[in-house]
């Protein structure tokens, strides 16, 4: 049945192409790290508005999205792609076809993603939110995505392994829903829709970023490595498969949801709203399945750093999933939108259910690709504690932030606008400090790794039959 | 029997998709072609059906820089019939008034003011002076500079009253927004006098005094000076200037009681940069500020 099990992966360890899966974790390494950087420094400019000095191309904006961009497409979707190279053909059981193609891949989102970039600062955004990227970006970043796509696509059809595993299901839709949505989103909506209607599918754009792009290859990674790595089999394989499907169905519909009480008809705000609160049973299916899986393992937790990250992911998981609802109701709108808690849940989403585990799987992956030890477990739990610390900083002051603003501005009367923004001030030079801890958890990560490469002690026979005791 | 669930399996994923489509279509795509949002047409202050009209090229070009920059990050442009939202910004906005907008610049974030109806609220010249230096129009702002949209003085210092092509063009645009509804600002048949209650002022302490200072130099000092000379650092961009309180002459009307000015205060001083204080100042700040506007006088 659909139990993915360590004894019937490892013995197909060579189908990966282990340089590729490097290069392209490389370069995601990259951008989580630069990606941050430009976070940080967006941060301290709420504080210092004359911080950089007068550049156009570190004006807040600028840096702002490139932010952004930055940490969704520079440090995520890359390593999607890379954790896409590694999972389909271990799920498969065969090589990616074409192996050309997927160096044609890498390469070339490596540069178009650095030239979507620099071309932000440059001052050529688009305006889409989530989709700054020009359109000379979006061409080339479209034929990408429908790239390797297709290429996921027959790979699957060539397969050895009869059975679907649900992390494939996941994988196969979110390449076809992101490539469409991309395609929709940066080159049809902008230019054919206007005004409100350009601001519904926007709106459909951005919720399917996160929620058909973001949240589909999280979870692949999560269903994928969370039976590997506590070597249990998933606990509800139809509980996984009911989660798929309240995915597909209801996260399209929720668009909407960012743009309450705009001049968008309202019956479309309302069926984003009922849908938004559907939404808490694809996210619990998940959750169930994980603790189910966790079953007789929980002692992992003390020992093993990707099980520490993919349980600290699954927490924040269930704290989005109650948070993301009750916001979409139009009482705690009034309040909450357009203010800072939004910024929050986006982080604590992206930031806290995804990264983190993505970080579990990289964790996990990292010595079979390198064939090293991961170089030191003293600098896997700075990265922990670092990134758990500073992100708990920054998720209460935003989350504080955003209801003294959005309460003295639609609560009260008489107060001027920038009193709030005085208000809010010391929230912000916090929210600065818990940025920078993470940024230093994610600077643990990327030298950690890039040691485990160079000098990690090398994988042994030890190591193979009893890896529990030797990566902490 | 494997291939029977390889397409079965297809046929599923198909669904899948199908179903971003199906959402599409119907929340999405059926509203944008029947719904008739994007007729150029809204009801105007009066009630009356007017048209819309598209933007000029120079407008175009504000945009295209109101894009470039971002400054949709960190302002809104659409006002909600709901919270403080209509006081602090006016009319609620409707779908006639994005008709030529491609793209859309609604925003998600207000960290600074919503700007669906800045049209009118502010002349050209206190825009410039923003623009260029918004801390010393309003103290504790954290809008960026944006002295590349002017010319250089000789010292290196953006000029306010030269911004460049790109700047005026911007400008234009932030002064069109939300004045498709008319100049709902200044209904026709009232008078632009205002305020029908006629306060008497209290008499003046020492206390007042101090915090008056502290309410002029947060708000009114960026123009009128620290001195109150009429010298702040954004007087250059506006005309007419800034009052120059040392004189201790004033215009609405000339020997201007105490309660004249705080009737100026209130409703602010029409074709000139004096902003309206009283959604901003409480009455007894706005006395407080007089008492100390007072005290200038050699
Ligand atoms: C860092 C966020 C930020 C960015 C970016 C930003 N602003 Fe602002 N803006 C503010 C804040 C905060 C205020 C309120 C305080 C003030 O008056 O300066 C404001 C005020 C304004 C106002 C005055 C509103 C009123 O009270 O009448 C205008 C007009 C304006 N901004 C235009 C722009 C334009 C045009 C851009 C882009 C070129 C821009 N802003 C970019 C934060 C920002
Ligand atoms: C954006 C610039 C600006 C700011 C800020 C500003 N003013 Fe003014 N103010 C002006 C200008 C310009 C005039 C001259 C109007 C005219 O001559 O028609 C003026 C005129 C006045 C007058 C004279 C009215 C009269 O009858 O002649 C008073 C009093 C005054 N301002 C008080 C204040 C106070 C108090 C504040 C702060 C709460 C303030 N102003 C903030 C620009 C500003
Ligand atoms: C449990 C399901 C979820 C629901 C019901 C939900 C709901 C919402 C709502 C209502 C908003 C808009 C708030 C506002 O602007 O006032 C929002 C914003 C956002 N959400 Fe979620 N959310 C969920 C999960 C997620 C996930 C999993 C991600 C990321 C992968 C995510 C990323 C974001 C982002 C980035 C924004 C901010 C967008 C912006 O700035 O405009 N959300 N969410």
């Amino acid at each position: 049945m659909a139990v993915v099990s360590e004894k019937a992966i490892s013995q197909k360890e060579e189908v990966v192409d282990k340089k590729l899966v490097r290069m392209s974790l490389y370069y995601a390494f990259v951008w989580l790290l630069v990606g941050m950087l430009g976070g940080v420094l967006t941060s301290i400019k709420f504080n210092y508005p004359d911080f950089l000095g007068y550049i156009p191309w570190l004006a807040f904006g600028r840096l702002r999205v490139f932010h952004l961009n930055g940490v969704a497409f520079g440090w995520f979707t890359t390593a999607a792609f890379g954790m896409a190279y590694y999972m389909v053909p271990k799920l498969t059981g065969i090589k990616m076809v074409w192996p050309k193609v997927s160096y044609v891949v890498v390469y070339s989102w490596a540069v178009v993603s650095t030239i979507g970039q620099i071309s932000l600062l440059a001052g050529y955004s688009q305006g889409v939110e989530v989709g700054e990227w020009p359109v000379w970006v979006d061409v080339p970043v479209s034929m990408i995505f429908a790239l390797i796509t297709t290429q996921i696509f027959f790979t699957i059809a060539n397969r050895k392994e009869k059975h679907i595993y649900v992390s494939l299901w996941y994988l196969t839709a979110g390449f076809t829903w992101s490539t469409i949505n991309y395609v929709l989103g940066n080159l049809i909506n902008p230019y054919f829709f206007a005004g409100v209607d350009n601001a519904a599918i926007q709106g459909f754009y951005l919720h399917s970023v996160v929620g058909l792009w973001i949240t589909p290859m999280g979870t692949a990674m999560l269903y994928y490595f969370m039976p590997v790595i506590t070597k249990n089999p998933v606990y509800s394989h139809k509980l996984s498969m009911i989660g798929f499907w309240g995915l597909a169905l209801f996260y399209p519909f929720t668009g909407a949801h960012h743009y309450l009480f705009s001049p968008i008809d309202t019956w479309v705000q309302t069926i984003a709203i009922m849908s938004s609160m559907m939404l808490i049973m694809p996210v619990w299916s998940v959750i169930t399945n994980q603790v189910g899986t966790m079953k007789g393992k929980w002692h992992m937790l003390s020992s093993h750093i990707e099980v520490k990250f993919m349980v600290l992911g699954a927490v924040f998981y269930v704290i989005t999933c109650f948070q993301g609802p009750t916001q979409a109701l139009r009482s705690m709108q009034q309040i909450i939108h357009f203010t800072d808690w939004v910024v929050g849940h986006a982080h604590l989403a992206i930031y806290g259910v995804f990264t983190m585990w993505t970080w579990a799987g990289i964790y996990y992956i990292w010595p079979k690709l390198t064939g090293r030890q991961i170089y030191s477990q003293k600098l896997s739990g700075w990265h922990f504690w670092l990134s758990l610390v500073g992100f708990a900083i920054m998720a209460l002051t935003l989350w504080g932030a955003g209801l003294v603003q959005g309460g003295m501005l639609n609560l009260e009367s008489n107060v001027a606008f920038i009193d709030t923004v005085k208000a809010i001030s010391p929230f912000w030079a916090v929210r600065t400090v818990g940025g920078t801890l993470m940024m230093l958890g994610a600077a643990c990560f990327v030298y950690n790794m890039y040691m485990t490469a160079k000098v990690g002690r090398l994988v042994d026979e030890d190591f193979v039959s009893n890896r529990q005791e030797v990566l902490v | 029997m494997s291939n029977v669930t390889t397409s079965f399996k297809g046929a599923m994923l198909g669904a899948g998709v199908g179903l971003y489509f199906f959402a599409f279509f119907v929340g999405y795509a059926y509203p944008a072609f029947f719904s008739k949002h994007d007729v150029p047409k809204v009801k105007d202050y009066k009630g009356n059906i007017v048209a819309v009209r598209g933007y000029t090229e120079q407008e175009k070009l504000g945009k295209a820089i109101y894009i470039r920059e971002n400054c949709w990050i960190c302002h809104s442009q659409f006002v909600r019939p709901i919270g403080g939202d209509e006081k602090r910004y006016g009319p609620v906005s409707q779908a006639g008034e994005y008709a030529y907008d491609f793209p859309h610049t609604f925003g998600t974030r207000r960290i600074g003011p919503d700007l669906a109806r800045e049209g009118g609220k502010r002349t050209d010249g206190w825009q410039y002076g923003h623009l260029a230096n918004p801390q010393a129009m309003t103290q504790g702002s954290i809008m960026p500079k944006f002295v590349w949209y002017f010319e250089k003085k000789e010292d290196g210092e953006a000029d306010i009253t030269r911004p460049t092509e790109e700047g005026k063009a911007l400008i234009s645009y932030i002064q069109r927004l939300g004045t498709s509804i008319g100049d709902w600002r200044n209904p026709e048949g009232e008078k632009a006098a205002g305020s029908t209650v006629a306060a008497s002022a209290p008499t003046f302490t020492p206390q007042m005094v101090k915090e008056g200072k502290v309410v002029f130099e947060g708000n009114c000092a960026g123009c009128h000076g620290l001195a109150g000379n009429g010298q702040g650092p954004a007087a250059a961009a506006l005309n007419p200037k800034p009052r120059n309180f040392t004189e201790g002459k004033f215009k609405y009307p000339v020997n201007a009681k105490d309660s004249d000015l705080f009737k100026t205060l209130e409703i602010g001083v029409k074709g000139s940069a004096m902003p309206a204080w009283k959604d901003s100042l409480s009455e007894a700040q706005r006395w407080a500020v007089i008492s100390y506007v007072r005290t200038f006088k050699k």
